[in-house]
């Protein structure tokens, strides 16, 4: 039930996707009319719709994986009593550091560093989204409530099992959330990548930037901004469905 | 009596400079009812919670059917030993079912064995199994909440309980009507109980013993009646109140002064409304206790008093001579002993 939920949603926000792309033609059109005083700006001589992206979604889909992978272990581990005073004030300094950098200046940074392409922009994503995910992670597991952790410490629960049936359970809601937030985040630095030669929407955006042509700006931010849009509804939904059923109800009232 | 199973021997509990608990050495015995009591931050809680561990003790060994508990994994301790506490602590993303089987599992039942437990438990502390099995704990009520904690924590049949205010976040009217429905299950299931509390009444309600707690020490371990005809010190018979005689009278049934109804007297009542008002003559319940008696007997302006069945049939009569010489009698017999 939850799958064919879930498989659904994920259909639809992938057709909605595709249904864009195949309008590529319609959309260039729309957009010389708009500005007709820009009759050679489209199309775009650095890529079709469709290659900028399947660049993107691979930029958006492997950084949040990547996020995911690397977030969650590290908001369990900063949260474990054993680590839990060394590693909070270090994740709550990463926190804060990295809310602070604007995401142009990670990527730039990113540059000297590892060079130009795909690679360097998507460790450039990871190290700018990977915060919401460990912070959210780390949150989440924090504010278990406490009479249950003791129930289950008192019954025998070993903290391993302690982890798995109790507080990751009640953590899936803020844990996604965090996911979300990271993905859409990784939708606009996305588009930075395109300054340091990853491709996507973000190539065509810089280059009419570069060259003063609205509507070359436009080609690359409508569909980026559409990504986000589907990516934060279609998240929103997993949220929804992944939460466990107990969590979402709302709490008896006495009387 | 019976044997001890849990036996504190010089356990001290020091969390820097205080002594949360200092050099407690008290036996509890199987079947039993022990109530921890004493203001808060006396070391009641603590000591509830080095049974199963869930605090080490700083010196000193708790041993349990005279086995050391830190012989055994905490884990594997604990699954052996029932919990309930005042939040509950049921899982809110786990059905009731799940809940109560939580133990069961952890220790390697099967299903269909966890299944039926579960059915078993839930009508036990008066849930029907059919109609809250599936539920969530959300869609339940706090005092719904509290059975299920109670179930959970006898899930495994585990030979001792361990309560830690388990009624406290509950109304009164819920709260008097768990500890009922507790006493009931007691007598079912006759398990150890510790169980902590700051309410004196409550106390005085559920226990078999009452270890009365001060300054992480134990101050006295006696039975109800001895805590209240003898309190061992000032502390004592300021924590158990001025009334403390009156709280005595609730622990002793109206049967004590009691004259059974005689073959052509029972029936229905018709006591003379000798009271001034004119108003029905009040009646005691025979369940009742010696206290509910005086009040009774007092409204009706010192009168004799019916004591009335379920039914509302006389079983016979309170009379103020026979009232007064067991009352005068109390000092001499409970009091001096």
């Amino acid at each position: 039930m939850r799958i064919v939920r879930l498989v659904g949603s994920a259909a639809a926000a992938i057709i909605l996707l595709g249904v864009f792309f195949l309008l590529e033609d319609l959309h260039a059109r729309i957009l010389l009319a708009i500005w007709p005083q820009y009759p050679h700006a489209l199309p775009f001589q650095g890529g079709s719709m469709w290659q900028m992206g399947v660049r993107m979604v691979q930029l958006v889909l492997l950084s949040t994986l990547l996020c995911t992978a690397v977030g969650i272990p590290l908001g369990i581990v900063a949260t474990r009593p054993r680590f839990r005073e060394e590693w909070a004030p270090i994740v709550d300094s990463l926190v804060n550091a990295g809310q602070t950098i604007p995401s142009l200046a990670v990527v730039a940074l990113a540059l000297p560093l590892l060079g130009f392409g795909f690679v360097p922009a998507l460790v450039a994503m990871v190290l700018y989204g990977l915060l919401p995910v460990l912070r959210n992670t780390a949150v989440a597991l924090e504010s278990v409530d406490r009479a249950q952790l003791d129930a289950g410490r008192g019954m025998g629960m070993t903290p391993g099992q302690l982890l798995w049936m109790v507080e990751l359970p009640h953590s899936i809601p803020v844990v996604l959330a965090g996911i979300r937030t990271s993905a859409v985040l990784n939708v606009g630095v996305a588009t930075l990548a395109g300054l340091i030669g990853a491709g996507g929407f973000g190539a065509a955006i810089v280059h009419g930037i570069d060259l003063r042509v609205p509507p070359l700006v436009w080609y690359g931010a409508v569909p980026t901004a559409l990504l986000a849009v589907i990516l934060d509804f279609f998240l929103r939904r997993l949220e929804e469905i992944l939460t466990p059923k107990g969590l979402r109800l709302q709490a008896h009232r006495d009387g | 009596m019976s044997d001890p199973i849990i036996v504190f021997d010089g356990v001290t509990k020091q969390y820097g400079e205080k002594r949360a608990v200092d050099n407690l050495n008290l036996t509890i015995r199987e079947g039993e009812t022990c109530v921890l009591i004493g203001p808060s931050g006396c070391g009641k809680t603590t000591s509830l919670r080095m049974i199963n561990r869930l605090v080490e003790p700083s010196s000193g060994h708790i041993l349990i059917s005279g086995k050391p508990t830190d012989g055994v994994p905490a884990e594997q301790l604990r699954r052996q030993i029932g919990y309930v506490i005042q939040g509950v602590g049921l899982f809110e993303h786990m059905t009731v079912a799940q809940n109560v089987g939580i133990v069961p599992r952890l220790v390697g039942w099967p299903q269909h064995r966890i299944d039926a437990r579960v059915d078993e438990l839930l009508a036990l502390v008066g849930l029907d199994p059919a109609v809250n099995r599936n539920k969530y704990p959300r869609q339940l009520s706090g005092g719904e909440q509290q059975r299920v904690g109670v179930a959970r924590a006898l899930a495994a049949d585990p030979p001792i309980l361990l309560m830690d205010e388990p009624f406290g976040a509950l109304d009164p009217i819920t709260r008097e009507r768990l500890q009922d429905e507790l006493l009931r299950i007691q007598r079912v299931v006759r398990k150890t109980i510790v169980f902590v509390t700051h309410d004196i009444q409550e106390a005085l309600k559920l226990a078999d013993r009452i270890a009365i707690m001060r300054s992480g020490r134990l101050i006295q371990y006696d039975t109800p009646e001895a805590i209240l005809w003898r309190p061992a010190d000032e502390f004592v018979r300021e924590f158990v109140g001025n009334d403390r005689v009156i709280k005595a009278l609730g622990l002793i049934p109206v049967e004590r002064v009691m004259e059974p109804a005689s073959g052509n007297g029972s029936g229905r009542p018709g006591p003379a409304p000798t009271v001034a008002t004119g108003a029905t003559p009040a009646t005691v319940p025979a369940t009742a206790t010696l206290r509910d008696a005086l009040s009774a007997v007092i409204l009706n302006g010192l009168a004799d008093t019916a004591v009335v069945d379920g039914e509302g049939v006389v079983v016979g009569w309170i009379r103020r001579e026979q009232l007064l010489a067991t009352l005068a009698e109390f000092p001499v017999r409970e009091v001096a002993s």
